[in-house]
């Protein structure tokens, strides 16, 4: 019988360990209808990927080579608009932030979520409470969360700045007014509130772990440090670095949180890419040069995404149950 | 399979059309009927239109005026595209220091108004700056309706009082006066200045500074043209009052002039921290007066020029004239439209303005209109005609926010300000 073919055209068939015979024009004619079924069932969402992605990138590519306020005719520059990145101070600082960003905020929320997950997977007293209170800052807006620690920092009337400046008077400016301390503070807020999503994504991930491995190991002593260093964590890899990637992106692409909480400032001490491309394109009216740190931005997000996937290869956890 | 991909293609394209004509499409108008959409600035411009729509509605009860208040910073940041767009309001606000009004006028996105500028009489009602600020290529785009000045230092009398201090008499005299009167509040355990350092009244401060550091080789009124294209005037910012001005905010902030967390401080937070006695003194502009007063009824405060430098000029009153409102090409209703900026720019709009305390540009109001100011205005208009006045230093937006970034950066040591001076240099020479 020659394997190509046949079809399976039914559950019942298969069930009865049957293989139908097709004629080539007519399994030509079906495969015609199921290619045909599928573009109907992907046209809509072509046609939205089509508008909103594709375009805008392409658009944005091409801008990156003009200069544009925004309307009316755009002006061909070439590759000024990226020769003046090299020398723009302003964007070697959001680089520089950024990367600060994106590196404390993935170790701590990654971090902080997984401990978390670890202790309310072990039942600890409470853990509802805990996995409910730990969430909750996740779901919060980001311009509440904003306005609610920059009101808590406010150098003159913020409530935590009256409590740290008892400890040291020096702390008395206002974390966020300090620009030796600004960046740092923008991270924890950061980590405040979105240690929640690697909580739940490791909770998730946890909850598959086959029970006997936990069981055996316990049995064979095995302590809480152990348990979550030797076989809670090795089996969750996959997760671990699905969501140090997501965090990771997450952080990187970060705006409305620095815009909101500090715009930036003071100086350019908390000035990250998103608020720096905000700012060239939205106020002072340069598209393209905008589009320019865009395209960088989004090129090295890429580049640090498959570097990071090529180093841990994720799927690669073979497990044993 | 072709039959399919064919459908498939249309069905693709026809959704596509869809999603690209699924703007809004607002009723048109007939001749001085229908709705009019008017889009403002949240604060002081939305609560005069607040006050505008229902006089102007009795005088046309056939039009029916809305109006959608935006917040200054997603107004500035959104303006060129919402006024460009198929959805464009019929009337919006627009300053001509904001990107977008060049930005406007060069794609051909704003109606021609010289017709109301003559029917109103606003031509020769108001003096020669506000209709060269006005201008472009002898054509109007927008109306002017009020007048503002920044800065202004505020001081809070109470507070001078404890520190034994007697306010100067329009303006600060000299450095060593100006020192003096920081010294003694800061004796008295007082923060002496508040200052919206993170926001625009950073570059407020800096026009003040250049105004006092300009000589009479290096004129204030040369800052005030040379960051534009084509400008002849020499551009002095690497050297000379500029680089002076960048240098007394960095000896300011060694004294300790400024209040706690000034590099990161909004317009709101000085506000604030004056009226509730936090700070001696502030640094603002003229809308202020109300602000603070609504945060404090009770406060009582008065007012004084910026100090003028050893070596340089008087300071003097430092006027803008660039706010305005425009009527987009694409508005729906633009008849109405013209009907209501008439109505802003003439005699009873201008003097419904007087009630929110912003200063009407017209000169021709009767005198009685200005009785509905509040003390502290009406004594700074009054003072006017002996202080005198300027335009504000109001340069170009990449110049605008480099100097505005430029003062925080200075206070926090990010920047020198020689630093500062050369990055703007080199900014104005791109630009000329």
């Amino acid at each position: 019988m020659a394997r190509n073919s046949s079809v399976v055209l039914n559950g019942r068939a298969a069930q009865a360990g049957k293989t139908l015979l097709v004629r080539p024009a007519a399994r030509r004619r079906l495969k015609q209808r199921d290619e045909s079924t599928a573009l109907w069932l992907t046209a809509p969402a072509l046609v939205l990927a089509l508008a909103f992605i594709v375009y805008p990138v392409i658009e944005t590519i091409r801008l990156s080579f003009f200069e544009w306020p925004g309307l009316g005719p755009a002006t061909f520059v070439g590759l000024d608009n990226f020769v003046g990145l090299a020398s723009d101070s302003d964007f070697a600082t959001a680089v520089e932030n950024n990367f600060l960003f994106a590196v404390v905020v993935t170790v701590g929320t990654v971090g902080l979520g997984t401990a978390f997950a670890l202790a309310i997977d072990r039942r600890v007293a409470f853990w509802r409470v805990y996995r409910f209170v730990f969430f909750l800052p996740y779901i919060l807006p980001m311009t509440i969360v904003a306005i609610m620690w920059a009101n808590a920092l406010d150098p003159n009337y913020g409530w935590l700045t009256g409590i740290v400046s008892l400890i040291n008077p020096e702390w008395g400016v206002g974390a966020l007014a300090n620009p030796d301390t600004a960046m740092y503070v923008v991270c924890l807020v950061a980590i405040w509130q979105f240690a929640g999503f690697p909580m739940v994504m490791m909770l998730g991930s946890l909850s598959s772990i086959p029970r006997d491995i936990v069981e055996a190991a316990r049995l064979d002593g095995a302590g809480p440090v152990q348990m979550a260093w030797r076989i809670s964590l090795p089996l969750c890899k996959d997760m671990l670095t699905t969501v140090v990637l997501l965090q990771l992106i997450f952080s990187f692409k970060v705006f409305d949180l620095v815009q909101a909480l500090t715009g930036g400032g003071p100086g350019s001490s908390t000035q990250v890419l998103g608020t720096l491309i905000f700012r060239e394109a939205f106020v002072e009216a340069k598209f393209g040069y905008a589009s320019a740190i865009a395209l960088v931005a989004s090129l090295s997000i890429i580049a640090i995404s498959l570097v990071y996937l090529a180093v841990l290869k994720p799927g690669r956890i073979e497990r044993q149950g | 399979m072709k039959r399919y991909t064919a459908q498939a293609a249309a069905v693709s394209v026809m959704l596509t059309a869809g999603l690209v004509g699924c703007s809004t499409a607002p009723e048109a108008g007939a001749e001085g009927s229908g709705t009019l959409y008017v889009t403002t600035n949240a604060g002081v411009n939305a609560a005069w239109i607040d006050l505008v729509i229902p006089e102007f509605e009795k005088l046309h009860p056939n039009i029916d005026v809305i109006q959608d208040a935006i917040d200054p910073t997603t107004l500035q940041s959104t303006a060129a595209q919402l006024y460009a767009s198929s959805s464009a309001p019929d009337v919006g606000f627009l300053q001509t220091s904001m990107a977008a009004y060049a930005t406007l006028i060069d794609a051909g996105a704003l109606t021609e108004l010289n017709d109301v500028w003559e029917i109103s009489g606003l031509t020769d009602a108001v003096q020669p700056n506000v209709v060269a600020s006005w201008s472009v290529d002898d054509n109007h785009y927008g109306i002017a309706y009020n007048q503002v000045w920044a800065p202004v230092i505020y001081y809070n009398k109470a507070l001078f009082e404890q520190a034994g201090i007697t306010a100067p008499d329009g303006r600060v005299a000299s450095s060593s006066e100006w020192l003096d009167l920081i010294g003694k509040l800061k004796d008295a355990g007082l923060q002496p200045l508040a200052i919206g350092g993170g926001e625009f009244p950073a570059l407020h401060i800096a026009g003040a500074l250049l105004q006092a550091s300009s000589t009479g080789t290096n004129p204030y009124s040369d800052y005030l043209t040379n960051t534009l294209a084509g400008s002849t005037t020499p551009a002095l910012y690497s050297s000379g009052p500029f680089l002076d001005a960048m240098t007394t905010i960095d000896e300011w902030n060694e004294l300790g002039v400024f209040a706690k967390g000034t590099p990161s401080m909004t317009e709101g937070q000085s506000v604030s921290l004056f009226s509730a006695g936090g700070a001696a003194m502030l640094s603002n502009g003229s809308w202020a007066v109300q602000s603070a007063a609504k945060d404090s009824p009770d406060l009582d405060f008065g007012w004084f020029l910026y100090p003028m430098s050893d070596t340089g000029t008087e300071t003097t009153f430092l006027t803008y004239v660039g706010d305005g409102m425009v009527i987009p090409k694409t508005a729906k209703n633009p008849i109405a439209a013209k009907l209501f900026l008439e109505y802003l720019a003439g005699v009873d709009g201008q003097a419904l303005l007087v009630s929110t305390g912003s200063i009407p540009i017209r000169g021709d109001l009767p005198a009685s209109t200005f009785d509905a100011f509040d003390a502290q205005t009406a004594e700074m208009i009054k003072a006017m005609s002996t202080l005198g006045g300027a335009d504000i230093w109001s340069p170009d937006p990449t110049v605008n926010t480099a100097v505005t970034a430029a003062f925080s950066q200075i206070l926090i040591g990010e920047k020198t300000p020689q630093q500062v001076g050369d990055e703007v240099q080199a900014i104005v020479d791109s630009l000329r």
